[in-house]
């Protein structure tokens, strides 16, 4: 509760000040969470993409026993076109973009995925990124306190 | 009395193949109305035959008529010139049409024959040169303008020349867009009925005793207007509709208010085609254009834009794509479908909504930045707005959604518990069925969010191709992918090879739209080369730059 208040509070402050204040957003992944990272690399380029997932469930579900006695499950899912998800890539080309060792109580403006998405809407999220200098990804690590953090920028797709 | 003669073709008809330097032109009556010879001619044969003025077996009580003042035949074989239009007697012979012809010669004699043509089988309707074929049989009545002007004349006087066109493979009734060397004419003689008569081939030098024929045309139309007036109902006070009323008798649009009635009579003149066409109708008044065949509606924003270029370059080139407009006009899954452009809710680059009422009409509006885009983007907003039109229609029709009051579908699906619907056949489904288990699968692999949509491009179309990879293929054969700007197709060639590069950039379009699938994570995941991946995720900038000119 006291993560949501805090986010909360952080959405709605950079939000409001986006356009004078100059902000950068951590996300960390928490262990186990259900994020796909896409990862391709070669000699000079390391590429990964992780895709974090809207944790608002819009699906309105009734159980229904039909005529022949079996029980069913009714869902009803209005069309979207917003965002269902969130890209964040990482390039590192030449090692011109290598991740960074910090300490995690170090940083500031720290989104948790997905604890801090539960409930909390997508596109807030999004613009909350979109509006920030920078964005980093902390890849879950404990060693000594300190964890992977790396540069990612926000991949945007137009909706269709 | 001077002559009658009723004639069947197979019996008096003499096939001729040659041409006199003939010229058949085609006037609306108010451009002849000026020429003072047609003019006082036309006088004189209007009051002849209402005062019955026939020479001939049809007795008449009541010899009005009106003639279809939208095309009249002129034809000039040297100085002798004949006029044929279209009468709606009032007492019609049945399953008939009637032509009146006015013949005047360098002379100015006048000759008018009332001639009734007997279709016996249908009249097809050739679209290029505006016309019909024709078999059947015929009866001419001489029109008596003035008697003492033939009271001199032999019998002899009664032979006339049909003219026909063989360009296209079907004979047809000759008008101005025939080339003479297509033209051939049937001479049709007084063999029979009241009058002497002799045979008489086309163009002869006349004589007193041996008067040149009088040469046809023939002009028919259905009572088109009459047709779409009755069948709308607007001759009813109820449903007048002064607007349409005024458009559907005006001569200017006669050919769309022909292509309306047309329509209305292959559809019976059911409800749903009603409102179509009450709504083309309008949709043509505001400048809009409409496809009668595939009951869709190009509203003003869309008519002659780029996007309806690239419209009906995939209506010419695409399988897939006119499947999925003909469904609109279907039996079992019909709707409307309009097509616009404008402003799309979060600068979509198109969007699709169905109808919250019960009216089943599909709206696809492509943004108007899409318009000022590359062909390749209009081809994917138009293809992708167009699978999700064609979706809905059937789903509705399944009775698997319903609209939001705002046109937004929702779905409403059933699925068993306890059943693994990754384990079905789905070979041994219907269509329905198949779709249902489908979804459910989707929805036990990962829940189905608001993307639902997006999701539906991953089953099955029209055969064993997904929509998405449908659309992919649509991309590869309607493209003009040789005629791209080198920028475009030299990095596409550089990164996929020159074998490879037209399939694989025509993949990567396809998958715009769907990047908040599982599957579009799928397919990403699915590519090694990073360089070749940052291509693909950035695939919708590559296309900014491809060729936007659509002609």
């Amino acid at each position: 509760m006291k993560n949501v208040l805090v986010l909360l509070c952080l959405i709605i402050s950079c939000h409001s000040f986006s356009q004078e204040i100059n902000y950068d957003i951590y996300i960390l992944l928490e262990k186990n969470s259900d994020f796909e990272v896409i990862e391709s690399k070669n000699d000079t380029l390391l590429f990964q993409m992780f895709i974090l997932k809207n944790q608002i469930n819009s699906v309105d579900k009734n159980y229904i026993i039909k005529k022949d006695g079996k029980l069913s499950t009714n869902i009803k899912i209005q069309s979207g076109n917003t965002n269902s998800s969130i890209f964040l890539i990482y390039e590192n080309m030449k090692k011109q973009n290598n991740p960074l060792l910090k300490e995690l109580k170090e940083l500031n403006n720290v989104i948790s995925y997905p604890s801090d998405f539960d409930h909390a809407d997508l596109d807030n999220i999004y613009d909350l990124l979109k509006n920030s200098n920078q964005i980093f990804v902390i890849e879950f690590s404990d060693n000594f306190g300190y964890s992977v953090v790396k540069k990612v920028r926000l991949k945007q797709f137009e909706p269709l | 009395m001077i002559g009658f003669f009723s004639c069947q073709k197979e019996d008096d008809t003499i096939s001729e193949s040659t041409t006199n330097n003939i010229s058949i032109k085609e006037y609306t009556f108010d451009e002849l109305n000026s020429n003072t010879t047609f003019s006082k001619t036309y006088k004189k044969v209007v009051k002849a035959i209402k005062k019955k003025n026939l020479n001939g077996s049809r007795s008449l009580d009541d010899n009005d008529f009106e003639i279809d003042s939208t095309i009249i035949k002129e034809i000039k074989i040297g100085n002798i010139t004949s006029y044929t239009f279209l009468a709606y007697l009032d007492n019609q012979e049945p399953n008939s049409f009637n032509n009146i012809v006015i013949q005047i010669d360098s002379l100015e004699n006048e000759r008018a024959l009332l001639i009734t043509y007997f279709p016996e089988s249908s009249m097809e309707y050739i679209v290029d040169h505006n016309s019909f074929t024709f078999q059947g049989t015929s009866m001419a009545e001489i029109v008596n303008i003035d008697s003492t002007a033939f009271v001199n004349r032999d019998m002899d006087i009664g032979c006339f020349v049909t003219w026909y066109c063989n360009w296209g493979g079907s004979i047809h009734l000759a008008g101005d867009n025939c080339t003479e060397s297509y033209m051939f004419s049937e001479t049709t003689c007084n063999l029979g009925g009241g009058g002497s008569g002799g045979g008489g081939g086309a163009g002869g030098s006349g004589s007193p005793n041996n008067p040149d024929p009088i040469n046809t045309a023939p002009t028919y139309t259905i009572p088109y207007e009459q047709n779409l007036i009755e069948c709308l109902g607007l001759n009813s006070v109820e449903n007048a509709n002064l607007v349409v009323s005024n458009w559907i008798n005006n001569p200017d649009n006669f050919m769309q208010m022909r292509e309306a009635s047309i329509y209305l009579i292959g559809e019976n003149c059911i409800a749903d085609a009603q409102a179509f066409t009450i709504e083309a109708i309008e949709t043509t008044i505001e400048g809009g254009e409409v496809d009668f065949e595939n009951e869709v509606i190009l509203d003003e924003t869309f008519k002659d834009s780029e996007t309806q270029c690239i419209h009906n370059l995939l209506k010419s080139n695409s399988e897939f794509y006119n499947n999925m407009l003909s469904n609109f006009s279907s039996e079992d899954a019909r709707g409307v479908l309009v097509l616009k452009i404008g402003s799309t809710l979060n600068g979509d680059w198109g969007t699709t909504l169905g109808s919250y009422n019960n009216y089943n009409e599909f709206i696809i509006t492509t943004n108007s930045n899409i318009e000022n885009s590359s062909n390749l983007k209009r081809m994917v907003t138009l293809s992708h707005e167009l699978i999700h039109a064609y979706m809905f229609s059937s789903l509705e029709n399944w009775g698997l959604i319903d609209y939001s009051p705002e046109g937004e579908p929702i779905l409403n699906l059933v699925c068993l518990n306890g059943i693994n619907y990754n384990d079905l056949n789905l070979n041994t489904l219907d269509e329905k069925d198949r779709f249902v288990a489908l979804m459910c699968a989707f929805n036990q692999n990962t829940p189905l969010n608001e993307q639902w949509t997006h999701d539906l491009f991953n089953i099955w179309s029209f055969d064993t191709n997904t929509y998405r990879e449908s659309l992919e293929d649509l991309l590869i054969n309607a493209h003009d992918w040789n005629g791209e700007n080198s920028a475009f197709k030299n990095e596409a060639i550089s990164l996929f090879g020159t074998t490879n590069w037209i399939e694989n950039v025509a993949e990567a379009i396809s998958w715009i739209g769907l990047e908040n699938t599982q599957e579009y994570t799928n397919y990403i995941n699915s590519i090694v080369n990073p360089v070749k991946l940052l291509y693909i995720l950035n695939i919708r900038n590559k296309i900014q730059s491809a060729k936007s000119n659509c002609l």
